[in-house]
C-alpha cells in the first residue's frame, strides 16, 4: 500500500498534506470517513477548522516521532498517569512559546489526541509547580482580580508549620 | 459594575464569565448573553479562537482541569489565589477525587473544623472517591457529611493513632455505606467500640479492611495488651472481605485468625506482618475454610510461627500462590516439607530465613515449584549458598519481574555481570551488601560492569538499589560513561538508589545534568523492595 496523503485545510488559508495513516487517528476525520462510508481520499481538502498552519505542523511532527509508541506500548500494563515523566525528546518538543503549546494543547483536544493532550497538560502543570500564587501570574501574565481581604482558608497547606 | 457574588454552587462557570469579562473578552459577537452554555466553555473559546492571542486563562474549562489535575493539592490551594478563575477551578470538585488530610503523611491541614463540613458536599460532592481523616476529624458532623453527600466515596481511612480519648460518638446514625475498603488505624490507649458499635451495619459492602496497629508506635509490649478493636464482630457484618491486611497488631493470636476463618469464605490475601503473637495453629483452618486463599503474608510474625503448625496446614489443596515468611524461625526440614506440597509460587520472599538453605532452593526448582514465579526476595539468608541462586537465575530469570538478593558478602560484581543477562525483563532489583567492613568483605566490587550490565541488557528496569557501601565499591575514571549508559538506555528508571558517598553524588549529578532529578537517592533515605509486585499490592497499602 503506497503512503497515502490526504489534504487537510487550516484556519489561515494553509493546506497540507498529511499521511493517511496519521491523519486518521483524528477525530474530524474519522468522522467524515464514518459518514461517507467510503475508503477512497476525499477529493477537496478536509477542513480543520480553528487550527492554524503552524500548530498544524507541530502536531504531525509530534505524531511522525511517536507512531512507533503505537507498537511499542502493548507491554504497557501500568499506566502510571502521574508518575510517568515526560520523555526528553517531549521536554524540547515543548520547548516552545507558551501561546504556541496552548495552541497544540487545544488542537489535540480538538483532534481527540489523548496523549498529545496528556503531555501539554503534565508539560503546563510542570510550569506551575512550586511556584507561589504571584509567580505564576508573572508566568503566565495573568492579572490579580481577588479581592485584596482574603479570609482564612478552611484548607490550608501545612508549609508554614 | 454590580459586584459579582461568589456562590459555590457552580463557581467554575461564574468565574469562567467574569474572567472573560474581565479581560475585555467579548463573549459573543451579536448573541445573547442569555443564550449561554454553562456546561461547556467549549463553543464559546471556539468562536474566541480566531480574534484572540492565547493565553492560559482562554483555555477551555476541560483542558484547565486537566491540567490543573496534575498538581499536588498543595499547589491547587496555592493556585486559588491567583485569580477568580483559578480559584473557581481549584475548588471543581473532578480535582477533589481523593483527598488526604493528615498532615503527617502528605496531606492537608484542615485548621478549621466548621468550615471544612460544608465543603464536604460542595467541593467533594459526588466526585469523592477517596479520603483520609485524621482524629480531629472524625466526628459525627464529618461522617454525616460523608454518607450524605458523597454517594461514591469507596476508600475511607479513619486514623486514629494520636487519639488520647475518643470522641462521643452517642449521635453518629449515618455513615457511608458503599465503602469498599476501610482502614483503621489503631490507639494505642483507647478502644474503639464506642465508635465502631455505631457502624457495624454500614459495613456489609467491605472488600478490603486494612487495620493497622502499634508497632511502630510503641516497643514490644511487656505491659498489659489491649484488645482495641473487636474484630469477630466486624466480621459477622463483613462476608464480602477478600482482603484483610492486620499490620503489626500486638493483640492479634490465631484465635483472631480462626474467627476469621470462620466468617470470610471469599478471602483471597491475608497479611499479617509484625503480628507477632501468631503462632499457626490455625493456619490449618484457614487453608481449609479459606479456598481461594491465594496471597499469604507473613513478614515478621518473629518466632513464634513454629514448625508444626505449618507442617499441619494442608498446603496441597490450597491456592496459594504468593507467600512471605520472612524473618521467621522455620527449621529447613518443615520448609522442604512445605514447600513440597505447596502450588507453584508466582512470588516469594524468604529473607531472614536461616532454615532456607541450598537444599530448600534446589527442591522449590527441581519440582517446578517456581515455574511460574514473577518476584523473589532472597536476602539475607546466611544458610543459602550464592551458586544455587546462580542456578535459579539462569533457569527462571528470564520471567522474573523483581529480585531482591542482598546480603551475601561472597557475591561479586562477576555474580551479578552474569546474572543480569538472563533477567532481561525485571523491573525491581536490589543488590549488594552494607556494613561491608562489619560482614568483612575482601574483595572491592567494580561497579561500573554492573551498570553496563543492567543498560545493555534490562531495558525494562524501573528500581535498582545498590547496596555496597562506598569503600566496597570501586569505579573507573571513566565511569561517568557507564552512568551514561545506564541512563540512557533504562528509560524506565525512575529510581536508583545506592550508598551514600562519592559515587553517588557522582551518579546523582549525571542523572541531574540530563534533567532526570529525583531519580538518584541515598539508601538512608530510601528502600527499594519487591513489594509492589504482589497481585494485591494496591489494596495493602497504606500511610
Amino acid at each position: 500500500m503506497a503512503e497515502d496523503k490526504i489534504k487537510v485545510a487550516t484556519s489561515d488559508g494553509g493546506i497540507l498534506e498529511v499521511d493517511l495513516y496519521i491523519a486518521k487517528q483524528w477525530q474530524p476525520v474519522k468522522l467524515i470517513y464514518e459518514v461517507l462510508d467510503s475508503t477512497n481520499v476525499p477529493e477537496n481538502p478536509i477542513d480543520l477548522d480553528a487550527i492554524s498552519t503552524e500548530t498544524l505542523k507541530k502536531i504531525i511532527e509530534w505524531s511522525n516521532h511517536h507512531k512507533q509508541d503505537e507498537a511499542d506500548s502493548a507491554d504497557n500494563s501500568e499506566n502510571d498517569r502521574n508518575h510517568g515523566e515526560i520523555s526528553p525528546w517531549d521536554k524540547t518538543f515543548f520547548n516552545i512559546k507558551q501561546e504556541m503549546i496552548f495552541e497544540i494543547i487545544v488542537a489535540a483536544d480538538h483532534l481527540g489526541m489523548t496523549e498529545l493532550l496528556d503531555m501539554g497538560c503534565k508539560t503546563v502543570a510542570n510550569m506551575i509547580k512550586g511556584k507561589t500564587p504571584e509567580e505564576v501570574r508573572q508566568t503566565f501574565n495573568i492579572p490579580n482580580d481577588l479581592p485584596p481581604l482574603q479570609t482564612a482558608q478552611p484548607i490550608t497547606s501545612n508549609e508554614n508549620q | 459594575m454590580e459586584l459579582r457574588r461568589f456562590t459555590m454552587s457552580n463557581p467554575t462557570a461564574a468565574f469562567s464569565i467574569i474572567a472573560h469579562e474581565a479581560w475585555g473578552h467579548r463573549l459573543s459577537v451579536g448573541e445573547n448573553d442569555d443564550d449561554t452554555n454553562f456546561g461547556d466553555g467549549h463553543n464559546k473559546t471556539q468562536r474566541l479562537r480566531n480574534r484572540i492571542k492565547r493565553d492560559f486563562n482562554s483555555l477551555p474549562e476541560k483542558v484547565l482541569l486537566s491540567v490543573f489535575s496534575y498538581l499536588p493539592h498543595l499547589q491547587l490551594l496555592r493556585c486559588a489565589r491567583v485569580c477568580r478563575l483559578w480559584r473557581g477551578l481549584s475548588q471543581n470538585s473532578k480535582l477533589w477525587k481523593q483527598v488526604f488530610l493528615r498532615p503527617e503523611h502528605h496531606g492537608l491541614h484542615v485548621k478549621n473544623l466548621d468550615q471544612f463540613v460544608p465543603l464536604i458536599g460542595h467541593r467533594f460532592a459526588l466526585s469523592l472517591q477517596f479520603i483520609e481523616l485524621p482524629m480531629e476529624l472524625i466526628t459525627s458532623d464529618v461522617l454525616h457529611e460523608l454518607a450524605n453527600k458523597c454517594p461514591n466515596l469507596k476508600y475511607l481511612t479513619l486514623d486514629f493513632s494520636t487519639a488520647m480519648q475518643l470522641h462521643d460518638f452517642n449521635d453518629l446514625n449515618m455513615f457511608p455505606c458503599n465503602l469498599k475498603a476501610l482502614c483503621i488505624c489503631l490507639s494505642e490507649v483507647i478502644f474503639l467500640e464506642g465508635f465502631m458499635r455505631r457502624i457495624y451495619t454500614y459495613l456489609s459492602s467491605l472488600e478490603v479492611l486494612q487495620i493497622i496497629g502499634t508497632i511502630e508506635k510503641s516497643t514490644e509490649a511487656e505491659e498489659e495488651v489491649y484488645e482495641t478493636i473487636n474484630i469477630s464482630k466486624i466480621k459477622v457484618q463483613t462476608p464480602n472481605l477478600r482482603v484483610i491486611n492486620l499490620y503489626g497488631i500486638f493483640f492479634i493470636d490465631d484465635n483472631h485468625i480462626e474467627t476469621i476463618a470462620s466468617g470470610c469464605i471469599h478471602l483471597e490475601c491475608f497479611a499479617l506482618n509484625f503480628c507477632t503473637r501468631v503462632k499457626g495453629t490455625s493456619f490449618k483452618n484457614l487453608l481449609q475454610r479459606c479456598r481461594k486463599l491465594q496471597c499469604l503474608l507473613l513478614q515478621n510474625t518473629g518466632t513464634s510461627i513454629e514448625d508444626n503448625y505449618m507442617l499441619a496446614a494442608d498446603w496441597a489443596t490450597s491456592s496459594v500462590s504468593e507467600l512471605d515468611i520472612s524473618s521467621t524461625d522455620l527449621s529447613e526440614q518443615c520448609l522442604l516439607d512445605v514447600f513440597a506440597r505447596m502450588p507453584k509460587l508466582t512470588y516469594l520472599a524468604v529473607p531472614n530465613c536461616d532454615g532456607f538453605t541450598d537444599q530448600v532452593l534446589d527442591l522449590l526448582i527441581d519440582q517446578g515449584k517456581l515455574s511460574h514465579i514473577r518476584a523473589i526476595d532472597l536476602s539475607d539468608t546466611v544458610n543459602l549458598n550464592f551458586e544455587v541462586v546462580a542456578t535459579f537465575i539462569k533457569r527462571h530469570g528470564r520471567q522474573l519481574r523483581g529480585i531482591s538478593y542482598y546480603g551475601n558478602p561472597k557475591v561479586s560484581e562477576q555474580f551479578w555481570t552474569n546474572a543480569i543477562k538472563n533477567m532481561k525483563n525485571v523491573k525491581i532489583v536490589v543488590i549488594g551488601t552494607s556494613f561491608g567492613w562489619f560482614k568483612k568483605i575482601s574483595t572491592r566490587i567494580h561497579i561500573d560492569q554492573i551498570l553496563e550490565s543492567c543498560a545493555q541488557e534490562c531495558q525494562n528496569l524501573e528500581r535498582l538499589e545498590i547496596q555496597w557501601d562506598q569503600e566496597t565499591l570501586r569505579w573507573n575514571e571513566n565511569s561517568s560513561k557507564f552512568i551514561d549508559h545506564i541512563r540512557i538506555r533504562c528509560v524506565k528508571l525512575n529510581s536508583l538508589v545506592l550508598s551514600d558517598g562519592e559515587y553517588y553524588e557522582l551518579v546523582r549529578s549525571n542523572f541531574e545534568r540530563a534533567d532526570r532529578q529525583r531519580v538518584v537517592r541515598t539508601a538512608t533515605s530510601d528502600q527499594t523492595s519487591i513489594v509492589s509486585l504482589l497481585k494485591y499490592y494496591n489494596d495493602l497499602r497504606f500511610n
